[in-house]
């Protein structure tokens, strides 16, 4: 035959967990609570809580996801090594990179058009309106633009 | 006539099948690290952006994080009937998540309709860049689950092939996870 069938025999590793449906259901709903406790924060606009209940809970809510939809919690070590090595590669790149844009100035460099796009957005005062809307047929500005774009047409 | 070796040797203890794709999101992780990463830092960098981001349409986005969290449930549902080999079952789970992709899709769609008849577009500034680049990319990789579980679910229905049932829900768990986070970033930090 072409196509042999697989069925759960091919794969033992998930066999003993033996979850019923009610298990994932619970985890559905608790990822609703969250889901829900995520929504409702923010709306109190304290800061500290936003990021909290905003940020933090999105890490919880894909911890839950990965761990029991995904089944992480009783994959091998291997595909753990393989994770760990890929979010290592993206701390990399977010650490080097977020200590080249972060500052404007240094001890012995300046960045001239991103010095300028941050005063281009403070001199726009549409940009502080929360009514603000901009006119679809308007040109584009510098405004947004990379810092190393600012300058081109 | 027996499988191909590749369909058979594991040498990492995982079979090959989930271990590609594991390869694929582990490569997934960095695109979207990437360009996530890249959106932090410079919403950072311009708090200005609070200001485009006080456009986004919470509700809808809050719409879109119930029906993927319901889809990932349907996804779950579909790779438990496959382990029990209730091919049917699990592709009627299959065309749930479908119907779930679906449904995301659509609202995302009215979504973008309003956003673009406003004024704001991908060019408008660089935080409408990062929001069309990210759910676009994000809507893409929708897109490719729902077409990959349909195929998968014509197996299926003839009950076979039923492992990959389980490769197609990690994937969209993946999928579901990215969105986890986009949700915040995009539409809940104004």
């Amino acid at each position: 035959m072409a196509n042999t069938s697989h069925t759960a025999d091919a794969h033992p590793h998930h066999e003993h967990h033996g979850h019923g449906t009610m298990h994932y259901v619970k985890i559905y709903l608790l990822l609703l609570v969250l889901f829900a406790i995520s929504v409702a924060g923010p709306m109190l606009e304290i800061r500290v809580l936003t990021i909290i209940t905003a940020f933090g809970i999105a890490f919880v809510k894909a911890l839950i996801v990965c761990a029991y939809f995904m089944h992480l919690k009783i994959e091998k070590r291997f595909v753990h090594y393989v994770l760990y090595a890929m979010l290592l590669a993206v701390a990399m790149f977010f650490l080097g990179v977020m200590t080249d844009l972060m500052k404007p100035t240094g001890q012995n460099w300046v960045k001239d058009s991103a010095i300028k796009l941050i005063e281009d957005h403070k001199n726009n005062p549409g940009l502080s309106d929360p009514n603000y809307k901009p006119d679809p047929g308007a040109k584009e500005s510098n405004a947004g633009k990379l810092p190393n774009q600012g300058n081109n047409p | 006539m027996a499988q191909p070796l590749a369909t058979r040797r594991s040498a990492s203890g995982v079979p090959t099948g989930r271990l590609a794709i594991w390869w694929v999101l582990g490569s997934e992780i960095v695109i979207f690290g990437g360009l996530l990463g890249a959106y932090i830092i410079l919403r950072q960098l311009y708090g200005h952006w609070s200001e485009s981001a006080a456009h986004t349409n919470t509700v809808a986005g809050a719409i879109n994080t119930f029906v993927l969290l319901t889809s990932s449930l349907f996804a779950v549902l579909a790779h438990q009937a496959a382990e029990k080999g209730q091919g049917t079952k699990a592709a009627g789970f299959l065309w749930l998540t479908i119907g779930g992709g679906a449904t995301f899709l659509v609202i995302k769609s009215i979504e973008w309709t309003t956003e673009i008849l406003n004024g704001f577009t991908i060019t408008q500034s660089l935080f409408w860049s990062f929001y069309y680049t990210a759910a676009g990319l994000h809507g893409l990789h929708v897109i490719a689950g729902m077409v990959i579980m349909a195929i998968i679910s014509l197996d299926c229905i003839r009950n076979k092939n039923l492992h990959r049932v389980e490769l197609i829900g990690i994937y969209w768990h993946f999928v579901d996870v990215v969105w986890i986070f986009l949700f915040p970033l995009l539409y809940i930090a104004k």
